[in-house]
């Protein structure tokens, strides 16, 4: 299957400082892509280097097999959506017009819209579960809320590839059970590319069908969520004890926190 | 399909605005007409203006002083307006009006410069404030350049300490300033409308058209960028070259108009608030109901200007903020839990 991104020894650094290292990995098309990784890791640096969105230092950054520098502004919008961690509400504009919004790569300079385009953005409100919410404005709602009318702009933005930086960051479970839920369905009913950093491992770990592993700017594992999220590793990698076991649910590990009491002191 | 999805329909929002605006801003320009120190009549106002009495009394005087006023002051209405909206979406900041990248001081200087030249009103004074607001405009850019170019807090900051700067600079002048030349400063400093020409006025329609047609092709920009600059790159927006486009074409087109009108204040700060507050923040309506909002407004303040004294007229940018303030205060209360429009 060919590659939805495809990174060669990519390498990034902020005044000198390097973040990202040396990385090489592939993203599939039509796969759970999760990025996950201690604070600091380079994990939002990846994502924004997918998303174009910081200039490319070191290596090569390929989209759909073409590399990212050849493609025009409103080409690559086309391509992948993006969702960041937080978003300013300076002006209140409603929830349907920022969905709405997510059309301008397809349309003119004054992004008039037609019937069928605003046929998909109540399509992507009804997905994301945010219909009921059309006429409110966006500076009136909560978190999650808000957090699921940037999906629903992305869905309205039809792309091959979503990136999303902790999306389910600020939500309660069943918020973060129904983002994922709905980046599952993106994928296997539409095939988008879903490529999501988490903090949350068992997330990671429930819905991945990839998951990447960074750690100081390096590739600490790369695969299918049971062989990445090994004891042995993740203790390394976070510097804390983790209890790794079985899901009761299915076939994928669950990682567990142990609080300092359990540790013995020498 | 959810009964509470609204069928938008931009395009038709866009002609309602439009014509609803252009009607109130046509029968504003028609009192502007009709009323003065001269005299006037509503029917000698139409039949002057489509040639049919050119032995009227009023028809010098309508085509020599009261039009030329009348369209200056919606040029300079509709400049201010659409100037402060484009600075407040781009800097993300509602206090932001059209002089905030101190456009208003180098302006000042300039003018002062050639007041106390004794230089004409046009073209001297004009071109020296012209000349003066491009400088000041000039030094923020080489300012704000380099690695944190273009970051709205650096030109906020960079803007309000140019025109601090230029204050000093304006209260010297004053003060070394000789009586006769001090009334045309302070009335070029609070705005004046008094020395329009049709020709003068079609010179500077000429320059801030174009403008405005430049801010409305990227008006939906405007609206991308206001979810932040990355957001705004992700749906394709070219978010450098677009802000670089706008505060340039704006800053031009403010310079240009305040220079020859002088420093009519507020305007730009209210007008684009007001409107956001009735109509909301889509910048592509927006753009189209500044321009005519603001035009309206200006006018009205103008006639208010040359009528309300008995001897005499105000400077229009005392009234405008007379009016505008106390305006801007009732629709703020009236729209519960808005925070900045």
């Amino acid at each position: 299957m060919a590659d939805a991104i495809a990174l060669e020894r990519l390498g990034h650094a902020y005044e000198g400082r390097a973040v990202l290292q040396d990385l090489s990995v592939q993203v599939p098309c039509g796969r759970f892509f999760v990025i996950i990784g201690p604070n600091g890791s380079g994990k939002t640096t990846l994502l924004k280097l997918m998303a174009h969105l910081l200039p490319l230092q070191k290596g090569h950054l390929t989209v759909m097999g073409r590399a990212v520098g050849r493609f025009g502004a409103r080409q690559l919008a086309r391509t992948i959506a993006y969702v960041p961690q937080s978003v300013p509400a300076t002006f209140a504009f409603t929830v349907f017009q920022v969905v709405m919004m997510g059309r301008a790569p397809h349309l003119g300079m004054l992004g008039i819209e037609g019937a069928k385009d605003l046929d998909l953005g109540r399509q992507a409100m009804q997905l994301a579960g945010v219909a009921d919410l059309a006429e409110r404005r966006l500076d009136q709602l909560s978190g999650g809320e808000r957090q699921r009318v940037f999906i629903a702009r992305a869905i309205c933005q039809q792309p091959a590839i979503m990136l999303l930086d902790e999306p389910t960051a600020a939500l309660d479970p069943a918020h973060q059970v129904r983002v994922m839920d709905l980046m599952e369905r993106l994928k296997t009913e539409q095939g988008i590319t879903v490529v999501m950093v988490s903090h949350d491992l068992n997330l990671a770990a429930m819905y991945a069908d990839l998951v990447l592993l960074l750690h100081k700017g390096h590739t600490a594992g790369l695969g299918p969520p049971g062989k990445v999220l090994d004891y042995a590793i993740l203790e390394e990698v976070y510097g804390c004890p983790l209890v790794v076991d079985k899901s009761p649910l299915g076939d994928y590990p669950r990682v567990h926190l142990v609080p300092g009491r359990y540790m013995r002191t020498p | 399909m959810n009964g509470t999805v609204p069928k938008a329909g931009l395009a038709r929002r866009l002609i309602v605005v439009a014509l609803v605006l252009t009607a109130i801003l046509i029968s504003v320009m028609y009192i502007g007409l009709a009323v003065g120190s001269a005299g006037g009549g509503w029917r000698a106002v139409l039949q002057i203006l489509i040639g049919s009495d050119e032995a009227h009394l009023l028809h010098d005087i309508i085509w020599r002083l009261r039009l030329p006023r009348v369209l200056l002051a919606a040029l300079l209405g509709a400049t201010l307006s659409l100037g402060g909206m484009v600075f407040q979406a781009l800097l993300r900041n509602p206090l932001a009006e059209p002089y905030i990248l101190g456009v208003s001081g180098g302006a000042a200087i300039g003018a002062i410069v050639g007041i106390l030249l004794g230089l004409s009103r046009f073209p001297g004074v004009w071109m020296m404030a012209f000349a003066g607001s491009l400088a000041t405009l000039g030094v923020l850019f080489l300012m704000a350049a380099g690695r944190t170019m273009l970051r709205a807090n650096t030109l906020l900051l960079s803007g309000v300490m140019v025109n601090a700067f230029c204050a000093a600079v304006i209260m010297f002048l004053v003060s070394m300033a000789q009586d006769s030349r001090l009334h045309n400063i302070i009335f070029w400093l609070m705005g004046d409308l008094g020395n329009a020409t049709l020709g003068n006025t079609a010179i500077l329609a000429a320059t801030v058209l174009p403008c405005f047609i430049l801010i409305f092709a990227r008006s939906h920009a405007m609206n991308l960028l206001a979810l932040g600059s990355d957001m705004a790159r992700t749906m394709g927006v070219n978010v450098g070259a677009t802000t670089v486009l706008l505060l340039a074409v704006t800053s031009l087109m403010v310079s240009a108009t305040v220079s020859y009108c002088g420093l009519v204040g507020f305007v730009g700060l209210v007008i684009p608030h007001m409107l956001r507050l009735v109509l909301g923040p889509d910048h592509r309506v927006l753009t189209v109901a500044c321009i005519l909002g603001g035009a309206a407004f200006m006018v009205l303040c103008d006639v208010l200007a040359r009528t309300l004294p008995p001897h005499g007229e105000i400077p229009v940018g005392v009234i405008s903020a007379m009016i505008g303030a106390p305006l801007f205060i009732y629709l703020l209360r009236r729209s519960k839990g808005v925070d900045h429009g």
